[in-house]
């Protein structure tokens, strides 16, 4: 009853081991659904906590958006396997990787939650962020999010655990290192450092 | 399709139509005083472009449910973003005006420079900043100018047009060296001279709800953004600070004082309006959530 990305939070080696046994195809067909799924929580997200409801406008927009993010994931992964699993599709490791997301789109959703349920949000909201639940909550996101990568590579693409670090320190490394460019690009990053040109 | 989530897609789209017809974004039009008419305005926002949520015509949607006339869109080090932003508030609608901002952010200080055409660089010295903004017809404001940036923002008081006097640090404890009482005392000092500086109420909004929470009234000849920048320019701004005290153009405080200014609605949409709208955006949360937890095929 229960999805396979929700399946995968509880056992993410032996979960992508057994998606692993589906052929690439069948994932490669998933993308397009998964991609959007994953931006319809982001932008169900921003919409609930910026109106109040699911409205329309805020969806549409948000899932424009916000796309560059699974677009930085996929030049990311494309690094982090650059000259290993050639016999492994890349649309299909992708759309594996993918399904990683959950930890962080639950997250995103019990914060919407508390927008929508709370006597009063701002102080449910500076409660959860000052009693330090928010951080952790965050950290638990990264630490998990990390551990399915990990294991999508090590279990899904089948590499060895040598490369398996280096393939996750690499696919975090461009994907830190495209954020910041990002930033630096547009002249945020150096000015708050100090660096001026 | 399996049914547990089929129902909660169903869910979902109930939540979807229910929470697009509930919402509400009709700017209250502008009322008038002393022949001026009062504009409810924002000048500080940021997008998604550097650390806020909402893309620009996000933001413009979300300032008409604000009930904002004015919104300043100061991305920092950025313009393009607010260039969007003002083509998307023309695009589809009078209101509110979308002034084209860039809030100038160092290490050292923090200046908002609005009424632009392009980017203006960073500097150590804000000296060249302030002449970047002025050469090309904008306006300075000092943004949240608390104690750690007075080292660079004192010493140019004098060229600076207006300064943030009401900020939501206003609503926190004093944090990491963040107080509002900084930000009074630099407006107040910087107005004991002859040098005239312009009350600015700003959110410096990122993200969540309130855009908007704190306010500038900007008394203008119409709702332009030639009219506003004037307004500006000429200090015609009054701002409420959270314990109900006006700062700004005296004349016009006396002005409120007599004929008292009710805002606009300030919808920040948390509340539900009336039992179906309560339910179907927790109907339409709950759908969300099913739709990641359950299986499709």
């Amino acid at each position: 009853m229960t999805s396979d990305a929700f399946r995968l939070l509880g056992a993410p080696f032996r979960g992508y081991a057994e998606l692993a046994a589906q052929r690439d195809d069948r994932h490669a067909r998933a993308l397009p659904w998964r991609l959007l799924g994953v931006l319809g929580v982001v932008a169900t997200f921003v919409s609930i906590t910026t109106a109040g409801r699911i409205v329309l406008a805020h969806l549409a927009w948000s899932v424009f958006a916000w796309s560059f993010l699974p677009a930085l994931q996929s030049v990311a992964l494309a690094v982090a396997l650059r000259g290993v699993a050639p016999d492994r599709s890349r649309l299909a490791a992708f759309s594996l990787l993918l399904m990683g997301s959950s930890p962080w789109l639950l997250l995103l959703l019990a914060v919407a939650g508390v927008c929508l349920l709370a006597p009063d949000v701002s102080a449910a909201l500076f409660a959860l962020l000052r009693s330090g639940a928010l951080p952790v909550a965050m950290l638990v996101a990264l630490t998990w999010g990390i551990t399915l990568t990990v294991a999508m590579l090590r279990a899904a693409i089948g590499l060895s655990r040598r490369a398996t670090a280096r393939c996750a320190l690499r696919y975090y490394a461009s994907l830190t290192a495209m954020i910041l460019a990002w930033y630096a690009a547009v002249g945020e990053l150096l000015p708050l450092l100090g660096v001026f040109p | 399709m399996r049914a547990p989530w089929l129902v909660a897609a169903g869910c979902f789209a109930l939540g979807l139509a229910g929470g697009t017809l509930s919402d509400r974004r009709d700017v209250v039009a502008p009322s008038r005083r002393g022949g001026w008419l009062v504009l409810e305005g924002d000048f500080h926002a940021h997008t998604r472009f550097s650390d806020g949520f909402l893309s620009p015509p996000e933001l413009v949607l979300h300032a008409r449910r604000r009930g904002l006339h004015v919104l300043a869109v100061t991305e920092h080090n950025l313009v393009f973003p607010a260039k969007i932003a003002r083509w998307f508030a023309r695009a589809t609608g009078a209101l509110p005006v979308v002034i084209v901002g860039e809030e100038v952010t160092t290490a050292g200080y923090h200046v908002h420079g609005i009424g632009l055409q392009r980017a203006v660089v960073p500097t150590r010295d804000i000296g060249p900043v302030i002449d970047a903004v002025h050469a090309q017809g904008g306006l300075v404001i000092a943004a949240h100018p608390t104690r750690r940036f007075w080292p660079a923002l004192v010493p140019v008081r004098d060229r600076i047009d207006g300064s943030e006097v009401m900020h939501p640090i206003a609503y926190q404890a004093s944090r990491g060296g963040w107080r509002w009482e900084d930000l009074r005392d630099y407006y107040v000092d910087g107005t004991r001279g002859a040098h005239r500086l312009t009350a600015i109420g700003a959110s410096d909004y990122h993200f969540f709800s309130p855009l908007g929470l704190c306010r500038t009234l900007v008394f203008a000849r119409e709702a332009s953004e030639a009219s506003v920048m004037e307004a500006l320019r000429a200090g015609r701004t009054v701002v409420y600070d959270r314990a109900g005290r006006a700062w700004g153009d005296p004349t016009l405080v006396a002005l409120l004082e007599r004929e008292p200014y009710r805002p606009g609605p300030r919808d920040d949409g948390y509340r539900a309006r009336g039992w179906l709208d309560g339910v179907l955006r927790v109907l339409g949360w709950l759908g969300a959530i099913g739709m990641v937890v359950l299986r499709r095929r």
